[in-house]
């Protein structure tokens, strides 16, 4: 079960999540799903920002640094983004 | 607007950066057009490409339809990289050498970018004893034959291979060999396992893909020998193996050893005609000291714009070296297993009368 947001676990896409970058977006695909999931806007920024482990204190950092968004109006999009994506399976503990 | 801007426009897209005489895209193309022709020929990728760096102008509405019909592709391609990387899995477990072909091997292995090499199925080798086997151990992630074969045992000996498909809709193209019909069976003559694969990650999976050279003759098989007219990307798939370095003289003494080397001469006369690339350099001198035989020009006729299963069925016949091999042949497709007559909806004494009319008009002359 995913952990939810903690300072203290860092998390990294997981090796076995197919991925193709587009103009606008990350078509990622996760191991055990059927259909891809598409990642456009502040989503594809946290994609980006999981290019190596990272806690998810460091990733709302990224992501408002990518994205000019404050990370206090955006940490709480970032975490569920991140939980999902755990869920999901493309992203795993580091 | 017109249909030679466009079809200019298209041709373009799918020869851009490999020194083609064609100019870059202009604005004389119908752009719903170009866009059902890129989504149609699988380019969205080369043309997002085209687009960024400025060669293709596309008005906001049709960019936004490109960028969305180039998401549609990627994520096709990763369902079917999911599937190749699972039936690997499974050839692996049941101990069967395979070499992964077309599409996924030339997206990641020549291509600059797999999202420029796009495919709409996965095309796998097996060996001919292999082959049965392997469709059976393909059946555990659903797979089932799209036709059935004449008679038990047909295709393993005699077909390109066997289009597989499952309830999602994705195919599998299982092949022993690399094309239908008489060039096909004079290639099968030469063995595709002989060479080392070229190994490919797809995720956390390792991929055995065709090596350079054997990848280069199946992409001037596909090119001179699939659709009539030629789809384009196996054309630059031609293109993109002679720039990664392939050596375009030795694949002509390999084709030429068995009897293929006007397939060869074929693809890089269309890709000197479509992509306006002119790869003939290497084989010119050669081509002239071998003008292609009559018989090569009737087999090569079988490959054509009026093509169909059994005119290639007739050339194959008649070019079998062996009499065995063609009494084998014809018994399958006179007599077919019932099961295939019923699916094809035709009664024996109608398929007999179509046989021999087949072979007599497909005689060589």
């Amino acid at each position: 079960m995913p952990t939810p947001a903690t300072d203290s676990v860092a998390w990294r896409r997981r090796d076995t999540t197919l991925s193709r970058r587009t103009p606008r977006a990350v078509l990622i695909l996760a191991d055990g799903s059927d259909e891809p999931l598409r990642l456009a806007g502040p989503a594809l920024a946290v994609w980006d920002g999981l290019d190596e482990p990272v806690t998810d204190a460091a990733l709302v950092v990224r992501v408002a640094a990518a994205t000019g968004v404050p990370a206090d109006d955006i940490g709480g999009d970032v975490i569920a983004t991140r939980t999902a994506l755990a869920l999901i399976g493309a992203v795993t503990e580091a | 607007m017109t249909d030679a801007g466009t079809r200019a426009a298209l041709r373009a897209v799918a020869a851009r950066s490999l020194g083609s005489r064609s100019p870059a895209p202009h604005d004389a193309f119908d752009a719903p057009q170009l866009l059902d022709a890129l989504s149609r020929q699988r380019l969205t990728g080369l043309a997002v490409e085209a687009v960024t760096a400025g060669d293709l102008a596309l008005d906001a509405a049709a960019l936004d339809e490109l960028y969305d019909r180039h998401d549609e592709q990627m994520a096709l391609d990763l369902r079917l990289e999911r599937m190749l990387g699972d039936a690997v899995d499974v050839l692996d477990g049941a101990s069967i050498e395979y070499r992964a072909l077309k599409g996924p091997v030339l997206a990641h292995t020549v291509y600059r970018d797999p999202a420029l090499r796009s495919f709409g199925d996965v095309d796998v080798l097996v060996r001919d004893r292999d082959f049965d086997a392997a469709i059976n151990a393909l059946r555990a992630l659903g797979f089932r034959r799209r036709f059935v074969e004449p008679r038990p045992g047909f295709d393993a000996r005699f077909a390109k291979g066997a289009c597989l498909e499952r309830s999602d809709g994705l195919e599998l193209d299982l092949h022993r060999t690399l094309a239908p019909g008489a060039f096909g069976l004079r290639l099968a003559r030469v063995d595709l396992f002989a060479s080392a694969p070229r190994w490919f990650q797809v995720g956390t999976a390792k991929v055995a893909g065709l090596d350079d050279e054997l990848a280069f003759v199946h992409a001037c098989f596909h090119a001179a020998l699939g659709d009539d007219p030629p789809r384009l990307v196996p054309l630059r798939d031609v293109a993109e193996l002679v720039r990664a370095g392939v050596d375009v003289a030795a694949g002509l003494e390999r084709l030429s050893a068995v009897g293929c080397a006007v397939v060869l001469q074929r693809a890089l006369a269309l890709v000197d005609q479509e992509l306006e690339i002119d790869l003939t350099a290497a084989t010119e001198a050669w081509s002239r000291m071998h003008p292609s035989t009559r018989v090569d020009r009737w087999i090569l006729k079988s490959y054509g714009a009026s093509r169909s299963y059994s005119s290639q069925a007739a050339v194959s016949f008649w070019t079998m070296p062996s009499m065995r091999d063609r009494a084998a042949f014809a018994h399958a497709l006179a007599f077919p297993s019932r099961s295939y007559v019923r699916a094809r909806g035709r009664g024996y004494t109608e398929r007999l009368a179509k046989s021999v009319r087949l072979v007599r008009d497909w005689r060589p002359r």
